[in-house]
């Protein structure tokens, strides 16, 4: 396991979101989550994210991972 | 037929035999010492050199411990007595005690908890320490009353099986503490997956 430290990568869920006209609560209704685990997602407090959840998000988005997630270089 | 059996929830059949066990541990100690106290025979073990035994056929000796009884002990010899067998039976209580207050806990809620492992570790700390203090107590006071039994010889033994089992009842209550914090790590790891 990596040591425990805060995370660098920033989700960009809400921005797809206005891009496709969609909520939130479609969002996790078609992905087949809880609308807690997406807002934990969303607001970068997830610890990992499934292959599955990532493909289903994917699928639903229309979108690639790359266009999900960036990652911050360290300071 | 099987369908119609009910599906035994182990965490709880353990506890309802350690709460067996702590009754009759418990009245066992306390009927024990009580009986000491009032004076029951003791039993001692002398070395059997020490003793003129009748004529004893060819080929046959005494062997090396040979057990005696006090019909009538002092007070000393009752203490002796209960220093040589009231601290492991203390202790497997207290040990039986913590199992079973540690199985209550781990059946109401989650077994995968930081208090939980942390009181396993608590029950393996204590075995794994108070084992060797017991067994060398309870040495002491069998060799005292062997001494104290006046027949000139004293017989004693350091039983290395008593201090191996409360190791090893230690260690494992240690090691299962340790499989309940990586669980309980594992668990954070996980409430935190999408």
């Amino acid at each position: 396991m990596p040591p425990e430290e805060a995370h660098r990568i920033e989700a960009h869920i809400d921005k797809l979101l206005a891009e496709r006209g969609m909520t939130l609560t479609e969002l996790a209704d078609r992905v087949g989550i809880t609308l807690a685990n997406l807002s934990i997602l969303k607001n970068g407090r997830a610890r990992a994210v499934r292959f599955s959840t990532l493909t289903a998000l994917c699928d639903a988005l229309q979108c690639q991972p790359g266009d999900l997630f960036t990652c911050h270089p360290a300071d | 037929m099987l369908e119609s059996l009910r599906r035994p929830d182990w965490l709880d059949e353990l506890r309802r035999l350690l709460g067996i066990a702590v009754v009759l541990s418990g009245i066992g100690t306390a009927v024990s010492t009580v009986a000491v106290l009032a004076g029951r025979p003791v039993e001692v073990t002398v070395a059997g050199s020490a003793l003129a035994l009748p004529a004893l056929p060819a080929g046959v000796s005494a062997a090396d411990g040979i057990p005696l009884r006090l019909d009538d002990p002092t007070a000393a010899q009752r203490g002796w007595e209960l220093l040589s067998t009231l601290p492991g039976y203390a202790l497997l209580t207290l040990a039986l005690v913590l199992l079973w207050r540690l199985t209550g806990q781990a059946r109401r809620g989650d077994p995968f908890t930081v208090d939980v492992a942390r009181r396993l570790r608590r029950l393996g700390l204590l075995l794994v320490a108070a084992g060797p203090i017991v067994w060398v107590t309870e040495f002491l006071g069998d060799f005292a009353l062997s001494a104290g039994a006046d027949t000139g010889g004293v017989y004693a033994t350091l039983d290395l099986t008593a201090p191996a089992a409360w190791a090893l009842a230690g260690f494992g209550a240690l090691a299962v503490g340790e499989i309940v914090r990586r669980g309980q790590a594992m668990r954070v790891e996980l409430d935190g997956v999408v």
